[in-house]
């Protein structure tokens, strides 16, 4: 997967531009996005506990990866919006689908040595759609663009006066 | 309505539980080439002689560059030599493999990637960074009520129950 920075930033830029249509997304919601761009990545408990060892202690097959799908991310969203006020939980809902959505879209275009991608879309489908191959997860090219975008787009913001990524109390 | 500590409990109880199942059930997957899904490095560690002739998937650590082979990181940990690679590697380097197995422990590579071992410390770096960025924006922008096993935006105040 393009690494957690990149994730976060694709996090902060969706989250920030969506704000000019949607003026109650600041930051608060969008710190919302940026946690849900983390969420597929949870699988990555794998490197403590890896999979096979939860097999052999369960003696069924498990897989953490599981959790790095649309399937997964669904299951993880709702646990994010359980933890909220029913008031905001289809607001904090929305956003944690945008920034995991954003993570699965990014990672399936991850250079792959099978020239495919993996099978987001599981459990609706078991498909692994073919890789543009665009990047490794080590590579530094992804979170250099990226951050040089997310500051052109904070600088925008600040500069229009909009009141979104600062502290100033709102009417809502 | 989920707004009670208990309440939210027995949901996330139910949600993760949900979430385990999952992950059990992605564990069954078996390989498909059709959809994608090639024999990989469980498939090559537990029975690999299912496989001899198909295309295959395996990464790991090159233990040896004569032969040039490569140490799975499954709890079995087989060492596979690798044959007709187009690229130059060194002990120790991290290795991905798409190939055709030839005989049990030996795979025709077709296709390959490695990563230099300072990417792999960018990246734990740079993700651990951005780790950090989040939790203190969350901290930040956020409070937890403990009785009420709720998270409010910090701004804002609690509604009365």
């Amino acid at each position: 997967m393009p690494d957690l920075l990149s994730h976060a930033l694709i996090g902060y830029i969706l989250a920030t531009l969506l704000g000019v249509r949607y003026d109650w997304i600041d930051s608060t919601y969008v710190t919302v996005v940026m946690a849900g761009a983390f969420i597929p990545d949870i699988m990555k408990i794998a490197i403590v506990l890896p999979s096979a060892t939860v097999s052999d202690a369960i003696g069924m097959p498990f897989e953490w990866f599981a959790l790095h799908t649309l399937g997964g991310a669904t299951l993880s969203i709702l646990i994010g919006v359980t933890l909220v006020a029913p008031r905001i939980r289809s607001r904090v809902g929305a956003l944690l689908g945008v920034g995991a959505v954003s993570h699965l879209v990014a990672d399936a275009m991850l250079l792959n040595v099978t020239g495919r991608s993996f099978p987001l879309f599981w459990p609706l489908s078991p498909w692994r759609p073919p890789s543009p191959g665009l990047y490794l997860s080590t590579d530094p090219g992804p979170a250099f663009v990226l951050s040089v975008i997310a500051l052109l787009v904070w600088a925008l913001k600040r500069s229009t006066g909009d009141t979104i990524g600062t502290s100033e109390p709102r009417t809502r | 309505m989920l707004t009670t500590r208990n309440r939210r409990l027995i949901a996330l109880g139910v949600l993760i539980s949900a979430l385990g199942l999952l992950c059990v059930w992605y564990g069954v997957f078996t390989p498909a080439p059709q959809a994608g899904i090639y024999p990989g490095n469980p498939d090559i560690s537990d029975t690999p002689e299912r496989y001899i002739g198909d295309r295959v998937v395996v990464h790991g650590t090159v233990v040896s560059t004569s032969p040039l082979s490569i140490r799975l990181d499954t709890p079995a940990t087989p060492v596979i030599v690798i044959t007709d690679l187009d690229r130059r590697v060194t002990v120790n380097q991290e290795l991905s493999v798409f190939g055709v197995l030839t005989a049990e422990r030996t795979v025709r590579a077709n296709r390959s990637l490695t990563v230099p071992k300072q990417n792999v410390w960018y990246m734990y770096f740079v993700s651990a960074l951005a780790g950090l960025w989040v939790l203190t924006r969350l901290l930040r922008g956020w409070t937890i009520d403990w009785q009420r096993l709720e998270l409010t935006p910090a701004d804002q105040p609690q509604e009365e129950a």
